[in-house]
């Protein structure tokens, strides 16, 4: 099977993602996301990113408690999977290979 | 007799709500369609609810109960002098129906439960109630965008398939 590479903003969701660890669900993604790299993305986007995301078997959710500060509602907690490990290791190499030789701290 | 329960069921979880309490059941993958079919919009009490899971499934261990008496957890918030979500500041309501519309059944409800908790933990002890409403908003219009792209872009691709097919 052909080598997925993930999109500038599927990677950042997934570091996003692994920053957060087990408590990694919408808010906290957001947040991860907010306070590592500036952008303020939309919960929408998040969310339409974890989906395809999902499709594709790169991260798995599961359900998890709901609280008074939710209005009751309850979280969805994401997790990596090893196919999405692969996905990431996979599209920061070749993102690496495109830029040796042109950036210093890329290599020569 | 008992209210029924407003139910949604999806693949992996089953959520039911009535005016006071709200129960996920998770874990429910090799559950019967009939059996969902049968929990859905029914008047069962959670013991009644908590049997039928147990003679359908291999066991109980597999289900995470996750049960939240909202009023009374507000209640008891306000009893232990902790509560720091004012009853009376809420998200718009208008706003969160908007947001509703627009999203699919499966994000629907953590979606909500993130921007609420976001707009309840940080948005308000910040900025206040009113400005925490225009962020809510803006939010939610922020958040439309990309899900009426996404519909739309399922849209294309199936009627692509379609249009391969024909």
């Amino acid at each position: 099977m052909k080598d997925y590479l993930l999109t500038a903003s599927e990677q950042h969701i997934m570091y996003a993602l692994m920053h957060a660890g087990r408590n990694a669900y919408g808010m906290t993604i957001r947040q991860e996301l907010l306070d590592r790299s500036g952008r303020d993305v939309s919960i929408g986007s998040v969310y339409t990113t974890l989906a395809r995301l999902e499709k594709k078997g790169f991260v798995k959710s599961q359900p998890g408690e709901a609280t008074a500060k939710r209005g009751g509602r309850a979280k969805r907690y994401f997790k990596i999977t090893g196919a999405g490990q692969r996905a990431l290791t996979e599209s920061r190499a070749m993102t690496e290979r495109m830029a040796y030789g042109l950036l210093p701290e890329v290599g020569r | 007799m008992k209210k029924p329960w407003k139910t949604t069921i999806l693949d992996d979880y089953i959520v039911l709500e009535d005016d006071v309490q709200r129960i996920v059941v998770s874990g429910i993958d090799d559950l019967d369609t009939t059996i969902k079919e049968l929990i859905h919009g029914s008047s069962m009490t959670v013991a009644e609810l908590e049997r039928v899971l147990q003679q359908n499934l291999d066991g109980i261990d597999h289900i995470e109960w996750h049960e939240l008496a909202r009023k009374r957890m507000w209640a008891e918030q306000a009893d232990n002098s902790e509560i720091i979500y004012p009853a009376n500041v809420s998200p718009p309501a208008m706003a969160e129906k908007l947001l509703v519309f627009f999203l699919d059944k499966k994000s629907r409800e953590a979606m909500l439960g993130d921007l609420e908790e976001e707009y309840q933990t940080i948005i308000v002890p910040r900025l206040g109630d009113k400005v925490a409403s225009l962020w809510y908003w803006y939010q939610v219009f922020r958040s439309i965008g990309p899900t009426i792209l996404a519909a739309v872009l399922r849209l294309a691709s199936w009627a692509t398939r379609l249009g391969g097919g024909g």
